[in-house]
């Protein structure tokens, strides 16, 4: 639970933005945030952009979340998925 | 789904709600955890979670540090506390009028979530003392009750639960039967509404509300549980170290709790006049953000469950 997704803002009207991100395209209150503009990444979860994210989050974090789908679907080794760490043994 | 989400389903009959069903779907992110070491996990976790980010970090930091003995007495970390104070705020200034078709407090709520940010209470109890929110109207029929999970902490948690199970991680109950926990859990009827400001005017006058407390302690060999106060309510990991990697890892969050098949929300519904479905679902839309889960909810009526 608590997962949230990147998702790219791409028009701003007042306190929401419409984004899109993992195939989704969603309109997210954007009152947690300052200064919203489109192109900003953000991380968004149950209706609003809680954080922007720099463009290297934005791939870890949907990186990560593939590996969730990947455990789901029974894949073992998730290195790929969290790159940088150390891996699994 | 990926990010989960929290089901209710209901059948009408005879004009009363004859059969409900109420399920947690989140993914397990455990598989991820496993065969990690210590600063993997804590890696991975700092990047799954999108709310309540302090408090998970916190809460495996401290699991982990109690698997080797190094526990931690009941103390306020000030950190997961603001971030629990900000959810009240976002709760109270913008979720509750919006669900009673009042306008959303928008200024009020950059103006004061900045206050809690910076832990600037006096701005906010000022603020606090002068506002006037409308009453949610009180329906005189309400009848949800809750039963509240009692305050805990790592070690009183330890002599309830010896150990997590997964069975315990996916339905917990308190002496074995569901309990609440977080906000509603206060407050016995739908009244619960205004906890969240009496959260906030108790941390804004000085005191140190549940939110942000934080302890762990030792549970068995290689094994570290910490306990955490959320905004949501009470969020627990327990982890398992082996040769220095994660053995097993487990999660119970505040909407495993608020959202058992057989909790307050379940049994509220079961007879519940049916025919006004409109009402109804006004209704249930008030109680689930008091019960605040965590994940996106969806509401089915059945022919049949």
């Amino acid at each position: 639970m608590c997962l949230g997704i990147p998702m790219q803002v791409s028009e701003v009207e007042g306190a929401f933005a419409w984004c899109v991100g993992r195939g989704r395209r969603e309109r997210l209150n954007i009152l947690w945030l300052e200064a919203v503009v489109p192109g900003d990444w953000v991380y968004a979860v149950l209706g609003q952009a809680r954080e922007k994210l720099s463009p290297q989050q934005v791939t870890e974090i949907n990186l990560a979340l593939d590996g969730v789908e990947a455990a789901l679907l029974g894949v073992r080794n998730l290195n790929a998925y969290f790159p940088g760490f150390m891996p699994q043994k | 789904m990926t990010t989960g989400q929290v089901r209710i389903k209901l059948v009408s009959s005879d004009g009363q709600i004859s059969s409900v069903q109420i399920s947690c779907e989140r993914p397990d992110v455990t598989p991820c955890l496993r065969g990690q070491t210590k600063a993997g996990v804590l890696q991975r976790i700092s990047l799954l979670y999108a709310l309540c980010g302090k408090a998970q970090l916190r809460a495996a930091q401290l699991a982990l540090a109690a698997s080797t003995g190094q526990e931690c007495l009941p103390i306020i970390d000030t950190e997961v506390q603001r971030e629990a104070m900000r959810e009240h705020l976002w709760h109270y200034l913008i979720v509750l009028p919006e669900l009673s078709g009042q306008t959303p407090q928008n200024q009020e709520f950059v103006r004061a979530v900045k206050w809690i940010a910076e832990g600037r209470r006096a701005e906010l109890h000022e603020w606090l003392n002068g506002t006037q929110l409308a009453l949610i109207p009180q329906d005189e029929e309400s009848s949800f009750v809750s039963n509240p999970l009692p305050r805990l902490d790592a070690r009183s948690s330890r002599a309830v639960w010896p150990r997590l199970t997964e069975a315990f991680c996916r339905y917990p109950t308190w002496r074995g039967v569901p309990a609440e926990t977080g906000a509603i859990s206060r407050i016995n009827t739908i009244k619960g509404t205004h906890a969240r400001f009496d959260v906030l005017r108790s941390w804004a006058s000085g005191e140190e509300p549940n939110g942000g407390m934080v302890s762990s302690v030792n549970v068995a060999t290689g094994v570290g549980r910490a306990l955490v106060e959320t905004a949501r309510g009470l969020l627990m990991h327990e982890v398992e170290l082996d040769g220095g990697r994660i053995a097993d890892y487990k999660i119970v969050a505040p909407t495993e709790w608020n959202f058992h098949p057989k909790g307050a929300l379940a049994t509220y519904l079961l007879g519940q006049p049916g025919g006004d479905r409109g009402k109804l679902e006004r209704r249930i839309a008030h109680l689930v953000a008091e019960l605040d889960p965590c994940v996106p909810w969806t509401l089915e009526w059945c022919e049949t469950l």
